[in-house]
């Protein structure tokens, strides 16, 4: 008791950055319950870090994987011995970096304020009632009994709406956008989003053709030798 | 600092890209394997599984007889153990039946004969139609006696009115003979005297009785009588000009139903008109005059034999007397000469006895005349009682009348059954004749055939445009041809594919371009409409797709959006209709878009119950890249007796079994491969029992499957389930489990009796390996009521902890802090 106490009195004194950083976790709380002031501080007022962003980011995974792990059979249709943990994360962390990545690209054109790290962080903000709803509601899947379910799905259709309605929030006082240009941007996004995906896939294709031909190359040159 | 986040995260994003191929490496699923047997499992992979089936005999049309070999077979059917192969290409039907478990041939059905059965039909149409000839006649007589009655009455009337007067007439006579008779004694007198009032009387009675009868048979009632009489007699007569032809033995019928229904028509109409008699006539005072008149007849009788009988005994005494006088005479001398006052009194004896012969003789016919007074009295009662009673006996012959015509034309099959023998007779072409009398028509391609429980043949004869009924003996009952209804394209050919017929006898057609449905005819061969119609299939997309961005010309020559087909039908031991669908687009499938299998209800509806995760759709995985790929199209169906159905699919001739439930109980099956239980093109399933029969049309083989011990043991467990005996159930289960690990059917029924068994946790742990999540949150609410039952003091004591360490820490606190402060202050001090 008293190791862990002076453990954090002496973070208190001794690390201003673990300070800086649990008074950054512990902002979300604020963003949560005021999104607009909340996000406006966040940037603007440097009340955010990008550490507490990627903590909430692992946090969110995290909570996806412990979701389809251990939810309750009855409400989640996720089959198990089939499900690659990386490729899942992936299949999350890809698009969100993307669509983050799209986000930024196009509103730096159209003189929106935020910068990557700005827009990243609002993100990883905004997925906070994902982790805080959605990880008691593992557990509460467990002692909920099929036609008990309306409650289980009331609550995850909450938190999602929740995090939508944070990100929405986010990206207008991430670029100081009024609320419609912040939708057509939300719209461009998706649509920057693609296009990325598709010159990523161009490139990763012409990538191992190149790989190809210089193995063919090689066998051949082998072949030839031998 | 900026640029260092931004160099991490784009390192975050290519290890991850990196990572990406690995792990999709990893978690690519195998390619599907090939198996014989298999069910799918919750996540609709394949899991192979012991054969359900077995091939226990092949026929193989190139095994067999030449004359037998196949050629295009499109159906099976099964009757009890006889297995009914339609050979298209052949224009026949192939008849085997199962001895101790193989099929034998058993005869050929390829024509359709006229006699016996047709001819009995006809005969029974005959005799219907002659039975209302019949009564048409008896009741155009009894019409007609009412007509008559009236007159005959007034005749019969004007008669005793005749007699009557004759009557007078006579005694008038007689007392002109007695006037100057001496020898009439005091009583003849008197008799006389009766006589003659009696005849007076008569007289009058008959008077007054013919005026009564006059004015009844010309009054009201009788007016209203002759009228629907005279409406009567038109119809009736109407009704026997049709029949009259119909029961000529020269069969001229092309107006026959016309006949038939204009008779029906009259005969209701003559009854409704009947009906409308007055119920009271209201003849009391004619009859009341009749009797008088009867009782006057009667005295006149009595009177007249009085008198004769008195006339008579005066003539006796007289003929005494004279007799007396006559042997007072001498003896008559040679010379023959007598004296004069002897000679007088001869011939005064002569005159008296000649007058009182004619006296005599006189009383006698006034008898005579008084005897036909009262016969005519007699019969102007009965003419009259006719009258009155005519109208009764014509409602009643009326109404035999329209019994007969209701019966003989109750259903229109009898009139039918007289059209389809023209129909036969325009078949009837010479070649067949000469070949065999009998024959009337062969089949045309037949598309399907359907056996009743009787023996009954029906055909869908798809060339002929028909669909033929026959006997047993291939004698024609009846055809069910293109209706003339304006719900029927009359521009389309009716080509009748397949057919089943229900219990009933009502007969569905699935014929070829006709996409609103089943065709259904009712037993008597009338068309009542479409059945089931398939949806039209398209989506949104589609839609907006040809109604916005197409020119006009594109749409045209588009397909419209039009439902499709029915691939093919099956009726069950219920008479629901079950029929397979193979035009939807794929996508469709797997939403449940496309319902390739469907159950039709009574009005058409699909009550198909699919409780799985996917529905009966046959193969869920399409194999793609393969040459046989693409969704399994279902080209029949067949239905257990336990209500599981069969479907065959043709694009990789495979079967699947699915229980009530839609749940898919087995699929097995291969195409390609030559060898026994393979298919190249699988058209047909039928079942006798468990036993699976298969019909391949390129083949040409017909393979019979039986269930092997795995496959009988998941019909027990699913019947003993239905039956209720789940205990058994589940031990049948368990059996199957041994041979089959994943089979989610048996870990469902093994979980429900440990559910009833009150085993929740095992239960839970089988329903959850099955995927049920329905039976496992029951199960769940039932073990977590246990479990808080038993754990609800740790629970309580845990929450009482709870409470008492927060409570203690404020306390705690609280003192600190009073400690704190008051070190403090005293530092302060």
């Amino acid at each position: 008791m008293s190791t862990i106490k002076s453990l954090s009195s002496a973070a208190r004194k001794d690390h201003p950055r673990l300070r800086r950083y649990k008074e950054t976790l512990l902002y979300a709380k604020y963003v949560l319950f005021h999104p607009f002031d909340g996000f406006w501080d966040l940037i603007h007022e440097k009340r955010g870090s990008l550490a507490a962003a990627n903590t909430f980011l692992v946090l969110f995974l995290m909570t996806y994987v412990l979701k389809l792990m251990y939810t309750s059979f009855q409400f989640i249709t996720a089959p198990i011995q089939y499900i690659n943990i990386y490729e899942r994360c992936a299949s999350l962390l890809l698009p969100f970096l993307i669509l983050c990545l799209s986000n930024w690209s196009l509103s730096t054109l159209f003189d929106g304020k935020g910068r990557f790290k700005d827009i990243y962080m609002a993100m990883c903000y905004a997925l906070v009632p994902y982790v805080i709803i959605q990880l008691p509601l593992i557990l509460i899947s467990n002692i909920l009994a099929f036609d008990e379910g309306a409650f289980y799905y009331v609550l995850i259709s909450f938190s999602e709406i929740w995090c939508l309605f944070l990100a929405f929030v986010g990206l207008m006082q991430v670029h100081d956008y009024g609320p419609g240009k912040t939708l057509i941007f939300i719209i461009a996004t998706i649509f920057g989003a693609l296009v990325i995906i598709f010159l990523l896939l161009v490139f990763f294709s012409l990538l191992s053709d190149a790989f190809g031909y210089f193995a063919s190359l090689y066998r051949e040159i082998v072949f030839r030798l031998s | 600092m900026k640029v260092k986040h931004m160099k991490r995260l784009l390192a975050l994003l290519a290890a991850v890209m990196l990572l990406m191929p690995v792990t999709a490496a990893f978690a690519a699923v195998d390619g599907f394997t090939s198996t014989y047997s298999y069910n799918y499992d919750y996540w609709g992979e394949v899991r192979e599984s012991p054969d359900p089936y077995r091939v226990s005999q092949v026929i193989y049309s190139k095994d067999m007889d030449p004359s037998l070999a196949l050629k295009a077979p499109k159906s099976l059917f099964v009757q009890g153990e006889d297995l009914y192969v339609v050979d298209s290409g052949n224009n026949r039907i192939i008849q085997l039946t199962r001895i101790d478990g193989k099929f034998e041939f058993v005869r050929i059905i390829d024509h359709v004969t006229a006699e016996a059965d047709d001819l009995a039909v006809a005969e029974e149409r005959y005799n219907a139609a002659s039975d209302v000839l019949a009564a048409a006649t008896a009741a155009s007589e009894s019409v007609e006696a009412v007509l008559e009655a009236p007159a005959e009455s007034i005749a019969a009337a004007g008669a005793e009115k005749t007699g009557a007067d004759q009557v007078l007439q006579k005694v008038q006579a007689l007392e002109a003979l007695t006037e100057n008779w001496d020898y009439l004694s005091e009583g003849t007198r008197q008799a006389l005297a009766e006589m003659t009032a009696a005849a007076n009387k008569a007289v009058d009675q008959a008077l007054a009785g013919y005026d009564a009868v006059a004015a009844a048979a010309a009054g009201d009632a009788m007016t209203g009588v002759i009228r629907v009489a005279t409406d009567a007699d038109l119809r009736v007569k109407a009704i026997v000009e049709a029949m009259t032809p119909l029961t000529a033995e020269t069969i001229s019928t092309d107006g026959a139903l016309e006949a038939a229904q204009k008779s029906k028509a009259a005969a209701e109409r003559a009854a409704e008109a009947v009906e409308a008699l007055p119920a009271e006539l209201g003849f009391d005072a004619a009859l009341a005059a009749m009797d008088a008149s009867a009782g006057a007849a009667a005295e006149v009788q009595k009177a007249a034999s009085a008198l004769k009988t008195a006339v008579e005994a005066d003539a006796e005494a007289l003929e005494k007397a004279l007799q007396a006088e006559e042997a007072g005479f001498p003896e008559a001398d040679e010379s023959g000469s007598e004296p004069e006052e002897i000679t007088e009194a001869k011939a005064r004896i002569r005159k008296a006895r000649a007058a009182a012969a004619a006296i005599v003789e006189a009383a006698g016919s006034v008898q005579s005349a008084a005897d036909s007074l009262v016969k005519a009295s007699g019969e102007n009662r009965d003419c009259f009682a006719d009258m009155v009673n005519a109208p009764a006996g014509m409602a009643e012959k009326v109404g035999l009348l329209e019994a007969a015509a209701e019966k003989a034309f109750a259903d229109d099959c009898k009139v039918f059954a007289a059209e389809s023998k023209i129909h036969l007779y325009t078949q009837w072409s010479p070649e067949s004749e000469a070949e065999d009398a009998q024959v009337v028509s062969r089949l045309s391609t037949p598309g399907d055939v359907s056996v009743d429980e009787e023996g009954n043949i029906y055909v869908a004869d798809t060339y002929n445009n028909r669909v033929v009924k026959m006997t047993k003996g291939c004698e024609l009952i009846m055809e069910f041809i293109k209706p003339a209804d304006n719900n029927f394209d009359q521009n389309q050919a009716f080509l009748p594919n397949k057919i089943v017929v229900d219990t009933s006898g009502r007969c569905f057609v699935l014929a070829m371009n006709i996409n609103k449905g089943l065709v259904k005819f009712e037993a008597n061969g009338v068309f009542t409409g479409f059945i089931g119609a398939n949806q039209v299939n398209y989506n949104l997309w589609d839609y907006i797709w040809k109604t916005y961005f197409m020119t006009k010309e594109q749409r045209s020559q588009q397909a419209a959006f039009v439902p499709t087909e029915y691939q093919n039908i099956y009726i069950d031991k219920d008479d629901f209709i079950y029929a397979t669908n193979i035009a939807f687009s794929e996508y469709d499938l797997l939403w449940d878009g496309a319902k390739p299998i469907r159950r039709l209800n009574a009005v058409g509806s699909d009550i198909l119950i699919k409780n799985d995760r996917y529905p009966p759709i046959g193969d869920l995985d399409w194999v793609e890249g393969s040459s046989d790929h693409g969704p399994s199209k279902l080209y029949d169906i067949t239905v257990l007796d336990n209500d599981i159905y069969v479907a065959i699919d043709h694009t990789r001739g495979r079967l699947f079994g699915y229980d009530p439930q839609g749940i898919m109980l087995w699929a097995f099956g291969t195409s390609g491969v030559p060898s026994e239980g393979a298919f190249n093109s699988a058209v047909s399933i039928e079942h006798i029992g468990s036993d699976l029969i298969v019909l391949d049309d390129l083949d040409c083989s017909i393979t019979v499957f039986t269930p092997t011990d795995y496959g009988e043991m998941i019909y027990e467990a699913s019947r003993l389930y239905l039956d209720g005996k789940y205990d058994e159930s589940a031990a049948k289960w368990e059996e199957v489990l041994r041979d089959n690990a994943n089979y989610n059917l048996a870990f469902i029924g093994i979980g429900r009796s440990k559910m009833r068994a009150e085993e929740y946790e095992e239960a839970m742990e089988l329903f959850k390996m099955a995927h049920d999540r329905g039976n496992y949150g029951r199960a769940f609410r039932y073990y977590r009521k246990e479990w808080v039952e038993k754990n609800i003091w740790w629970v309580v004591l845990i929450i009482l902890v709870l409470v008492a360490y927060t409570i203690i820490r404020k306390i705690i606190r609280k003192v600190k802090w009073e400690v704190q402060a008051y070190e403090h202050n005293k530092v302060a001090k």
